[in-house]
């Protein structure tokens, strides 16, 4: 019997989770919710285990930061027949419309939309700093907020339809340029979380290739200036269809 | 030799496979060609019995065919989606 029982809501998604340690019942707090749940994860004393396994350096961490993770884990393989992925970027919304930032760890999403905050002040929220979900349609794309949210712990519990995906590359100039889906494809599946099972894979892969028809995708180079920023939103904001 | 658990799927006008579990984590883009002969190697097969197919298909001479099968089988096998 677990010692947590409780049900969220992650990108509109019920979900009952059973699980033993409090650092995942502080970190969800603000995503518990009254509605029936459609699906139930539990996590076992084994899910941790091989959880541990998956992580380099596994072992200095807490036994709740793991079970954390494991659930997450579990969750988007579950979800993934719901049209929902996980996409590891940075995204921001404007004015109401999102953008979100994608590069490998340490090239400076983090950065970057600290610039973005710097122009847009209050205008700006950060909807998720590292693992939020999609939810993907052939009508739109939404980012929802979830409490997986990096180093920073940068998320707020929203969201918003996607107006931009950003590739972002350290350089010493500031560039941007507009990417066909198919130069984009490879990054975006490299991004997203990749489920076990054949079916769910398909159904993942067949989202991300909707994706990326459905959004403008860009390619920045940029170093760490307001400029930078400017140049991003200008570009991503004046095109979003 | 066949392809070990690929997914295959069309991409805006292209195709693309990835793969199940396995070491490789990225995402191949491959042409038409090479998707025909990806679609092959879903089954047990041989490069002959793909060359087979192929001739059917398209017009193309035979050891051309093999050739091409060839390369495409080796890029498979350079990222390890081929369980011999």
């Amino acid at each position: 019997m677990s010692k947590y029982i409780k049900t969220y809501l992650f990108a509109e998604i019920a979900v009952r989770a059973e699980y033993n340690h409090n650092y995942l019942e502080k970190q969800c707090k603000d995503y518990e919710t009254d509605q029936n749940p459609q699906l139930t994860i539990e996590v076992t004393a084994d899910d941790i285990i091989k959880e541990r396994s998956f992580s380099e350096d596994g072992e200095s961490f807490s036994d709740g930061y793991i079970e954390s993770l494991a659930f997450y884990r579990k969750f988007c393989e579950a979800i993934a027949s719901c049209d929902v992925i996980l996409f590891h970027c940075a995204a921001v919304a404007v004015d109401g419309k999102a953008y979100l930032f994608t590069a490998p760890s340490g090239t400076g999403k983090t950065t970057h939309i600290g610039l973005w905050q710097k122009i847009h002040g209050d205008k700006m929220t950060i909807v998720n700093g590292d693992k939020p979900l999609l939810k993907i349609s052939k009508e739109k794309i939404t980012v929802y907020g979830t409490p997986w949210d990096g180093k920073e712990r940068q998320s707020t519990n929203t969201s918003a339809d996607v107006a931009g995906i950003c590739i972002i590359n350290r350089g010493l100039e500031n560039k941007i340029q507009r990417l066909k889906p198919n130069e984009a494809i490879g990054t975006l599946m490299s991004q997203t979380f990749r489920p076990t099972k054949a079916e769910n894979l398909k159904k993942i892969l067949e989202n991300v290739v909707t994706l990326s028809a459905k959004v403008p995708m860009w390619r920045l180079e940029c170093n760490i200036s307001e400029e930078a920023a400017w140049l991003s939103y200008n570009a991503m904001s004046k095109e979003d269809k | 030799m066949k392809l070990k658990d690929v997914i295959i799927s069309e991409a805006n006008g292209e195709f693309v496979a990835v793969s199940v579990g396995g070491s490789f984590n990225g995402m191949l883009k491959l042409n038409s060609t090479a998707a025909f002969i990806a679609e092959a190697m879903q089954e047990e097969t041989t490069v002959e019995a793909i060359a087979d197919k192929v001739c059917e298909s398209y017009e193309v001479e035979r050891d051309i065919a093999v050739k091409s099968i060839e390369a495409v089988v080796e890029e498979f096998r350079k990222v390890g989606l081929i369980a011999e």
